[in-house]
């Protein structure tokens, strides 16, 4: 399913969450929406699922806006989770298979199949409350999926998740993709997201700060890295001879280096300028790249 | 509409099998029986183990606690057979040897008064004899010897009167102080309950003394009241010169029976079945509507808590969600209301119930009833549901939810009005306020059939609020039922309603 997001913009509180936000997910396609905690991911899942409705701006899915037959197609696995504690998995499951207009009967079969194929099968008439945490996730998982929608949404699909869960989101959104369905996926862990995600939208304070492919964006952002941490003042290091550009923290530095000098001759020159605690190259990873975007994105407001 | 049938289906056999519902449902209507059959049995038990020994002094008069005792046991045949009884017991002091001693002082005091008086007039009779007889040459020396005679009997019969006062005297304080005595430890044995003072100064003031330990229920002693009323009448009637006849006719006593006139009929009004029957549907009633709307909240603040709240939205609207859960709530408060009916059909056809003595056991009621329930349960369900959408936890919900419980104690608290009067303008005014027409419509149709206006007027003003109050509650689902962290202000509320 394709989904385009218009114009977006939402306020809450007198606070503007989402300020004129464009985008589109593709079928076949995973979208990381990506940014900090308060950046506004949340607030645009639920404008994509139709919990919150836009100031302005709209969102299509197919060129429709959000109609019953959309809305049965969306599967959501919310950051808040929570099931009915004292009914069992299977009425859980049921449940929320009939509330994406599953008939009863059908919705019976797709549980059991659910369960089987997550293997909790033998824990079907057991409360959910019950369960262990693993399990319980495996239920909320299941319960997002259970009506095989088109367009997968989740947020923070990684937070709080038992490792084995986290395996199991990632193999899951594997699978709908090859199935071609289109995935959107919530996360302020960048670094989860950059081994997952096709698409990247990085945002900030509701904005969208970049918005890219991720293979382009890592094209764009090819130059090595050198992160320095010392107990010292590290301005001096953005003089070095290859350092195009630096950004500084109190205590560390992103000195972003010409890949036609040397990397070597560079770390020397560090080491022996300052009193190194920690030193390492690498490429620019999301969490640096989008740290990188928003510090351009500072300068060119000052200026 | 799907979805809206399978919320409300969910939600109905959620509570269903409840054991809050199954409790609701089966022991409200013990709770209510108890209420009733209670003070029934209480009050039967009253009229056999507790009639009431009341104790008589009578001082200076003689037969008026037998005649008031005699009273009291007719009395009984006029009214209800049924009902507590007082038994008068006079009290009689014990004799002791003093006391003895001194009545046969008095006695013999009395007798040798009495000598004297004899001898006193024997000597005024010979005195006369002599007198009469003229022509008796002695006449004059008898007449003088027997004046000595005369004065001297006189004398000695003024002093036996002194001496017999002075032993009448003693003894009556003697006699008094061993009858009150005697009185009072039987009211401190429990013996009595109390005990009536009589003298000849009783009836001339009209105030007759009971002394008791503790105070009495004064309806108790009503109809020792009466009686006594009755014969200070009929002492003064007596003192007026009318024959006994004549007072008995004039005093025979009356009963007031009450007839309500319904449509062409008329019923006969009995204070308990009249006033009761609807009290007691007002409380199946409330048990009613905040069974289903208590649900209703319940239902919002545990999705809110266990976060299950944004999945659901996920899937349906708001109004899907909110309307669903009103729903399939209502129809088990409807399957509750309808439980009680049946069970109130069972209990009229094993007689148990007097189904004609309860003039709101109607059809055309039972469909008031289950119309005015399901008014008042959607409105206090909007109510509900919007309160628990904007609880942050149950704690904070408990909390909200005492407040719309205290609001819904209102209509029962301002019941007594229509008690005393169900057509004032005041109760009609107060009938078409939204959250008190249940009670006050259901309650003023046995007691004052109000006009057919009244019933249009207030089912109009119910369902508009009932409107308005549900597409706002929806709005404040929609709005607050995310926000899980702190309460939301009002302005937010009001922000997210205008935006959604």
């Amino acid at each position: 399913m394709h989904l385009k997001a218009d114009h977006l913009i939402k306020a809450l509180e007198g606070k503007t969450v989402v300020s004129d936000l464009s985008f589109e997910a593709r079928a076949g396609y995973i979208l990381g929406i990506l940014g900090p905690d308060g950046a506004g991911k949340t607030t645009i899942l639920r404008i994509l699922v139709d919990i919150f409705r836009p100031d302005s701006g709209a969102v299509f899915y197919e060129d429709q806006p959000m109609n019953r037959k959309i809305r049965n197609a969306i599967g959501y696995l919310p950051e808040e989770r929570g099931l009915y504690g004292e009914y069992s998995v299977n009425r859980n499951l049921v449940y929320f298979a009939r509330l994406k207009n599953l008939s009863r009967k059908k919705a019976q079969v797709e549980a059991v199949r659910l369960m089987d194929r997550f293997n909790i099968i033998e824990q079907m008439d057991m409360p959910v409350a019950l369960l262990s945490e693993e399990d319980r996730q495996k239920v909320q998982i299941m319960c997002a999926i259970i009506h095989n929608p088109d367009l997968l949404i989740l947020d923070e699909p990684f937070a709080a998740m038992h490792p084995n869960n986290q395996t199991l989101v990632r193999k899951l959104v594997q699978h709908f993709k090859d199935e071609g369905k289109t995935i959107i996926l919530a996360t302020r862990a960048l670094n989860e997201a950059e081994t997952v995600c096709d698409e990247v939208l990085l945002i900030d304070q509701g904005r969208a700060v970049l918005q890219d492919n991720l293979k382009k964006i890592k094209e764009k952002f090819r130059e090595s890295l050198i992160y320095v941490e010392a107990a010292e003042e590290l301005q001096s290091l953005q003089d070095i001879f290859g350092v195009k550009r630096m950004i500084q923290d109190e205590h560390s530095a992103r000195l972003f280096i010409d890949n036609q000098v040397a990397t070597q001759k560079i770390l020397d020159i560090i080491i022996r300028s300052v009193n190194v605690n920690k030193i390492e190259v690498h490429r620019p990873n999301l969490n640096d790249i989008f740290l990188e975007v928003l510090h351009n994105g500072h300068q060119k407001g000052k200026a | 509409m799907r979805r809206f049938w399978v919320i409300a289906g969910w939600e109905f056999k959620r509570y269903l099998r409840s054991r809050s519902f199954l409790l609701s449902t089966f022991i409200s209507p013990i709770i209510f029986a108890g209420l009733i059959f209670i003070p029934a049995m209480y009050y039967e038990n009253s009229q056999t183990s507790q009639d009431q020994v009341i104790g008589c002094v009578e001082f200076d008069t003689t037969s008026y606690c037998q005649l008031i005792s005699e009273r009291l046991t007719g009395n009984i045949d006029l009214r209800d057979s049924n009902a507590p009884r007082i038994l008068l017991e006079p009290i009689v002091p014990d004799t002791t040897a003093q006391l003895r001693d001194d009545f046969r002082n008095l006695l013999v005091a009395q007798h040798r008064l009495d000598s004297l008086d004899e001898a006193y007039n024997k000597v005024k009779e010979r005195r006369k004899y002599h007198f009469q007889r003229s022509d008796s040459p002695t006449k004059t020396q008898l007449l003088s010897k027997s004046y000595e005679e005369m004065i001297s009997t006189r004398e000695l019969r003024d002093l036996a009167e002194i001496e017999y006062s002075r032993l009448q005297s003693k003894v009556d304080t003697m006699v008094e102080k061993a009858v009150l005595g005697k009185a009072d430890s039987l009211l401190q044995v429990k013996r009595i309950s109390g005990y009536l003072r009589i003298d000849p100064g009783t009836f001339q003031q009209g105030v007759v003394e009971f002394h008791s330990e503790q105070p009495i229920n004064f309806l108790r002693l009503q109809p020792l009241e009466q009686v006594l009323q009755g014969i200070l009448v009929e002492e003064r009637m007596r003192g007026e010169g009318i024959t006994v006849n004549k007072i008995q006719e004039l005093l025979q006593p009356i009963m007031i029976q009450e007839l309500l006139l319904e449509g062409s009929q008329k019923h006969e009004f009995k204070f308990m079945v009249t006033y009761l029957a609807p009290v007691i549907a007002i409380l199946f009633l409330f048990v009613g509507i905040f069974t289903s709307s208590g649900f209703l909240f319940r239902s919002i603040v545990d999705e809110k808590s266990e976060r299950v709240v944004e999945s659901l939205l996920s899937s349906a609207s708001s109004f899907q969600l909110v309307g669903g859960k009103i729903f399939g709530l209502g129809l088990l408060g409807l399957f509750q209301v309808l439980i009680w009916m049946s069970m109130a059909g069972l209990l009229i056809l094993i007689n148990l119930i007097p189904v004609k003595d309860i003039i709101l056991l109607t059809f055309e009621n039972a469909g008031l009833f289950l119309l005015y329930f399901l008014l008042g349960y959607l409105l206090f369900a909007a109510i509900y549901a919007g309160t628990a959408s904007v609880s942050v936890n149950r704690h904070d919900a408990f909390q909200l939810g005492q407040m719309v419980r205290i609001l819904s104690l209102f209509p029962l608290a301002l019941a007594i009005l229509v008690l005393l009067s169900p057509n004032s303008m005041l109760v009609r005014f107060l009938s078409f306020v939204p959250f008190l027409s249940p009670t006050f419509m259901l309650l003023r149709t046995p007691l004052g059939q109000p006009p057919l206006l009244d019933y249009y007027i207030s089912i109009g003003v119910m369902l508009v609020f009932i409107i308005l109050a549900v597409l706002f509650a929806g709005k404040i689902y929609r709005a607050a039922s995310l926000i899980y962290r702190k309460r939301p202000s009002l302005k937010s509320i009001l922000e997210y309603i205008h935006f959604s």
